[in-house]
């Protein structure tokens, strides 16, 4: 057995959890077996220190690997990324139904602060018919990769290319820059964010429309959400403080020692925002049945490469940055087809439905499709075929969905939840 | 042919496995290790036993999801210690479970004393990973492959 961790209390049910990290069965205490073998209602079993105190030193670092969340990494393309006035100016913006061709639709439309930055839509319809559904925004500056193909590589050219999509808002450039240098609060607002006067003239149209998207980059950099129940028992493993840790749900705890474990789940959902951050195929059907037809990563890579808009662009801060010119370094081959990015579970309970089209409705019947993998397509002769039926039982499907809401985490401060107030 | 090994190949996550296309530990402590404490280096034969490789990374082990730079010295292996002149080197990696590679290139630059600095190898997922050290020289073209695990 790995040696313990500093632990300050000696459980007795080491050898019993040892297994339970490795295989993910789930734990019965000595007096549940009891009760099965006597034919009794087993009870669930209870949280407990000595459940906390048997994980061992290779099991605690795992953990740790998946919180707390921490700050994400700054954006260096986007110099305003954490300028308060820009973030108070890309609020204004997110809210504003102008932004739409209709005068109806805002950012906020698809990414609802009342349903955790997500629509709980299958597929978002603003203009159109949309081909993806809306994800959380919470915790979205620390994605590396934006759009589920991640054809934009930072967060101002994704709200650059929501601006600019028919489908979606679809202002466009001209349109949001004519919106920034007319309405006078946001012109006022823009100079306080940029030092600078907005303009529509054709040769400033694209200045002023990609310092607006910076400073909604700049808003939407602040919706963390952290302080879940997971993060309060990693941050009370890594300060070795036992009883704090032993306040995290045992079925929660179980799940975990699944997702390590068996479950393999942090194969692809690794790191503190529990997703790799890359692109994969799960052989998840597309709605309506068939082959798969939605490109992927395979598009997504030529579009991000191609967009005069990305971080080695002439409209970046730092386009010589090494975060920036990763994009130059992304291989493109076959067996990108179809991968979408890594969901994020941090929040994943608030987000339903799930899936890159909204295929699946509850995480119930997200964590029977690993069970069985029933329905999956194949992701072709270059996918990836690590996936093999989990055969979840039912308790551990239970255990793994207490595990998953465990990650909910705390909203943004409330003044970050609508439009600024105008100034009287 | 066996070739000695600088030291600490667990510490850059060597599986065993890797161990077995003609590579043995030696005593720790010696080498390019001692004089760049940060690094740790190994040796492993090319697959065709042509050459030596001696590959220096970080001192902690590969880890998952951050851009990783190695240091690659190519030896004639019938000749330790003497470098091979006039050679190309190509890097790449991959996952033989998942069957799928890498999906940043990995930047390498040939240094004036011959020897070769790999930049960005960004290995994204935790498992078993195959990193691929292919040594082109004129009509040659011999690979060189080294088991990691990443947790």
């Amino acid at each position: 057995m790995a040696r313990r961790a500093g632990l300050t209390r000696r459980g007795s049910l080491a050898a019993l959890l040892a297994g339970l990290a490795a295989c993910g069965g789930p734990a019965r205490t000595p007096a549940g077996a009891q009760a099965e073998a006597s034919g009794e209602p087993a009870p669930r079993p209870r949280p407990s220190a000595e459940l906390v105190a048997a994980l061992d030193e290779a099991t605690i670092r795992r953990v740790l690997r998946h919180g707390p969340l921490g700050p994400p990494e700054p954006d260096p393309t986007n110099r305003v990324a954490a300028s308060p006035a820009a973030a108070h100016l890309g609020q204004r913006l997110f809210y504003d139904p102008r932004l739409s061709l209709s005068g109806m639709h805002s950012c906020a439309s698809c990414h609802l602060p009342t349903r955790a930055f997500a629509d709980g839509l299958e597929l978002p319809v603003p203009q159109g018919s949309s081909e993806r559904h809306s994800p959380t925004l919470l915790n979205v500056a620390h994605q590396r990769w934006l759009f589920w193909d991640g054809r934009a590589d930072s967060l101002w050219s994704q709200a650059l290319a929501v601006i600019e999509n028919p489908k979606e808002l679809g202002i466009g450039r001209p349109g949001l820059a004519r919106l920034v240098t007319r309405d006078p609060l946001y012109r006022a607002e823009y100079r306080a964010a940029f030092d600078a006067e907005p303009s529509d003239a054709p040769e400033f149209e694209d200045r002023t429309a990609v310092h607006a998207a910076k400073a909604i980059a700049a808003y939407e950099a602040r919706l963390q959400s952290d302080d879940s129940a997971f993060d309060r028992f990693a941050a009370a493993l890594a300060a070795r403080d036992l009883d704090t840790a032993a306040e995290y749900p045992d079925d929660a705890l179980r799940g975990l020692l699944l997702f390590l474990g068996r479950g393999n789940c942090r194969s692809c959902h690794v790191g503190p925002l529990f997703s790799d951050g890359e692109f994969h195929s799960i052989g998840m059907p597309p709605r309506g049945g068939g082959r798969p037809t939605d490109p992927g990563r395979l598009r997504g890579i030529e579009l991000l490469q191609a967009n005069p808009f990305r971080g080695t662009g002439p409209w970046s801060d730092a386009p010589d940055s090494e975060r920036a010119r990763e994009v130059e370094a992304l291989v493109r081959s076959s067996e990108h087809w179809g991968q979408v990015r890594t969901p994020s579970l941090r929040n994943v309970a608030r987000t339903a439905p799930y899936m890159s089209q909204g295929q699946k409705p509850t995480l119930r019947s997200v964590l029977e499709f690993y069970s069985t993998l029933e329905g999956a397509v194949a992701a072709g002769h270059h996918g990836e075929t690590v996936l093999a039926p989990l055969r979840f039982s039912a308790a551990e499907m239970d255990d793994l969905e207490a595990f998953l809401r465990s990650l909910d985490g705390r909203d943004p401060p409330e003044e970050l939840l609508w439009a600024p107030p105008k100034p009287r | 042919m066996q070739v000695r090994v600088a030291s600490l190949a667990a510490a850059l996550g060597i599986a065993a496995a890797a161990l077995s296309i003609g590579v043995t530990p030696a005593a720790p402590g010696s080498g390019a290790a001692q004089a760049a404490p940060a690094r740790a280096e190994v040796r492993f034969l090319s697959n065709g036993g042509r050459y030596s490789l001696a590959v220096s990374g970080p001192a902690g082990g590969f880890e998952t999801g951050k851009a990783l730079a190695l240091d690659v010295r190519v030896e004639h292996a019938a000749a330790p210690g003497v470098r091979v002149d006039g050679i190309a080197l190509l890097v790449d990696a991959d996952m033989p479970e998942h069957l799928h590679g890498i999906n940043r290139a990995p930047r390498v630059e040939r240094r004036a004393d011959g020897s070769f600095r790999v930049e960005n190898l960004f290995l994204h997922m935790p498992g078993w990973w195959e990193i691929f050290l292919d040594v082109v020289e004129g009509p040659w073209t011999e690979r060189a492959q080294w088991r990691v695990e990443l947790d």
